[in-house]
């Protein structure tokens, strides 16, 4: 009997998501001194693919990527692929000689605080975490609490 | 388990592995980036075997060398620069045999957006697979299309040495482009590799050499050798455009270069009574101007569909200068042409997490002016080896996030791209080749 109320209870660790996506929108955020107000759907996407910021001289930007299933929910929105197709696009360019872009982090604080020190970097978290240490930013005009916003 | 075998230290891999041990003992982050240092590997063991022809490897006996591991190292030393390098160990056949070497290392600043410049070891870009052919990771199938990625070329078109130029401009409406010019030349680690044994006998086979017979005499192919081949110099550039359509880029490729080359290959009296000038040697001097190597490539990618297609097309210039030995006679400038052509159709599917499907049809001909091989045949050889026709089914299953495992067979006909010389026993028309492979990665 202890063996299989331990074997479930492995299960249940083991099954339980690491990272449960609250759900809700998702807000992008950037640093407070950017000047970026706001990004389309393939800026976005290409600041995601690595091509940097518009307007940025920048050519390497930090892309901040908030680990769990709010991660799959955004790869899908914006790139159009899942996370595991995300992950193999940065291994290839790794393999190939150039940089993987991204900074994978466990919770919104840690993004919070990195996009807090980093004025060119740009990251993701759920709107329900916001607080003024980052700056939202809108996606094709529309802010994170419209109806239209795109990472609702 | 891997057996790791070493050459007497040369400087580059010293450099490369003092540069590993004085990183190694610094925090590290499989992911991330900026102030850490990315580490990256994989480790992979295959097995191949075939129903006649050697292919790659002494296939037909079934063979377990058929390996690689990589390590590679990148970190941002300040904010436009970086610098890394990757540490391969590789084996196929006669190829590599798991002697660890440098790779490639770059330093990589990026001034802009669309200007950059590389320097060091760099990855040579042909077509859209070359610089990550040794990832598994990367594609469900185990071999690439080998009309356009010939394995037997890897060796020397991996990586060059050298300098290049890039960017990635991003224009309204027009899409985003890639480009990258360089200039270098490739390192000819072994200048009898199978590569080179097999392009050889197959320029020196179609020469016109029948002053040779006047004076009563024939090569013995068998006997062919180089002693020394130098790539000069080779440059070129790259071009890939990630269309409108999402999904679809299209991309081209181009080199130029020059090689040079010394050789041995032993003449026999045509007479079989003759005794004098049996055995002599003959001294060649190669010239080969490459005077063209282009890549043709599409891709177009639509949720777990992939279609992809590419063309290879070359013209290879070259001149021999060829001393009969004892005789001192010397035959200048003998012209000599190699003009490749291949092309490949692969789809890839993926099913589920686990399973991805795959297939591709491909055909290479060593020669774009005999694609029927009469001339072949003029000359005593089979008519097949004009060709080689393959398709290739694959299968990848995703064992979880960091390995996988891939089953793979080719259905072949021709025997372009298999070496005469590793088939003693002669070569087949229709044959068929099985390979499995496990991959893991991190």
């Amino acid at each position: 009997m202890r063996h299989s109320i331990g074997l479930l209870l492995i299960y249940a660790l083991l099954a339980a998501p690491a990272d449960a996506d609250p759900g809700g929108a998702i807000a992008v955020v950037v640093n407070k001194g950017n000047a970026l107000d706001n990004l389309s759907t393939k800026e976005l996407k290409a600041a995601y693919e690595g091509y940097g910021l518009p307007g940025s001289k920048d050519p390497d930007i930090a892309i901040v990527y908030l680990r769990g299933d709010i991660e799959n929910r955004f790869n899908l929105k914006i790139l159009g692929i899942s996370s595991k197709k995300v992950k193999v696009y940065w291994l290839k360019r790794v393999f190939e000689g150039e940089s993987d872009l991204r900074k994978i982090l466990k919770s919104p604080a840690e993004v919070k605080t990195f996009i807090g020190q980093n004025e060119t970097a740009i990251g993701f978290i759920p709107a329900a975490d916001l607080d003024d240490s980052v700056k939202p930013i809108s996606i094709d005009g529309k802010k994170h609490d419209e109806p239209e916003y795109k990472l609702q | 388990m891997f057996v790791l075998t070493f050459r007497p230290w040369k400087r580059e891999r010293l450099l490369a592995w003092m540069l590993a041990v004085v990183l190694s003992p610094l925090p590290v982050f499989a992911q991330g980036l900026a102030d850490e240092i990315q580490v990256h590997g994989l480790v992979s063991q295959g097995y191949m075997r075939s129903t006649d022809n050697n292919y790659l490897a002494n296939t037909a006996d079934g063979t377990f060398e058929f390996n690689e591991a990589i390590i590679n190292f990148s970190t941002q030393v300040s904010k436009n620069l970086r610098v890394g390098l990757q540490l391969l160990s590789r084996d196929l056949g006669k190829e590599g045999n798991n002697v660890v070497g440098l790779d490639w290392a770059y330093g990589d600043y990026r001034w802009r957006k669309n200007l950059g410049l590389r320097f060091g070891k760099l990855k040579f870009q042909m077509g859209f697979y070359n610089k990550g052919r040794d990832v598994d990771m990367l594609r469900t199938s185990i071999l690439l299309p080998q009309a356009v990625y010939d394995e037997t070329t890897r060796e020397f078109l991996h990586s060059y040495n050298g300098f290049s130029l890039y960017g990635k401009p991003l224009l309204p409406k027009v899409g985003r482009l890639s480009y990258e010019l360089y200039v270098g030349t490739l390192p000819v680690r072994d200048p009898n590799s199978n590569f080179w044994r097999n392009n050889l006998r197959i320029v020196i086979n179609s020469m016109d050499l029948d002053i040779l017979q006047t004076i009563g005499y024939a090569l013995d192919l068998e006997s062919l050798a180089a002693e020394s081949l130098t790539v000069q110099h080779i440059f070129g550039g790259m071009l890939m455009w990630n269309t409108p359509l999402p999904g679809l880029r299209v991309a081209s490729n181009f080199f130029k270069g020059k090689l040079e080359g010394i050789g041995r290959v032993e003449i026999q009296p045509l007479d079989p009574d003759a005794t004098e000038g049996a055995g002599q040697i003959n001294a060649l001097h190669m010239d080969l101007e490459v005077d063209r190597v282009l890549t043709l490539s599409a891709e177009y990618s639509q949720g777990d569909l992939l279609l992809a297609g590419e063309f290879l097309s070359t013209r290879f210039d070259m001149a021999f200068d060829m001393t009969i030995g004892k005789t001192g006679i010397t035959l200048p400038d003998i012209p000599a042409k190699m003009q490749w052509q291949g092309h490949y159709a692969m789809a890839t599917y993926r099913l589920s997490d686990l399973l991805e499907v795959g297939g591709y049809y491909t055909k290479f001909y060593p020669d774009k002016n005999d694609k029927d091989g009469e001339r072949l045949a003029s000359r005593g050889e089979p008519v097949f080896r004009a060709w080689k026709e393959d398709i290739a089914l694959s299968t990848r299953f995703d064992m979880g996030e960091n390995w996988l495992l891939k089953l793979e067979a080719h259905q072949m006909d021709g025997a372009a791209q298999v070496m005469v010389h590793e088939n003693p026993d002669g070569l087949e028309r229709n044959w068929h080749l099985f390979l499995a492979k496990i991959s893991c990665h991190f």
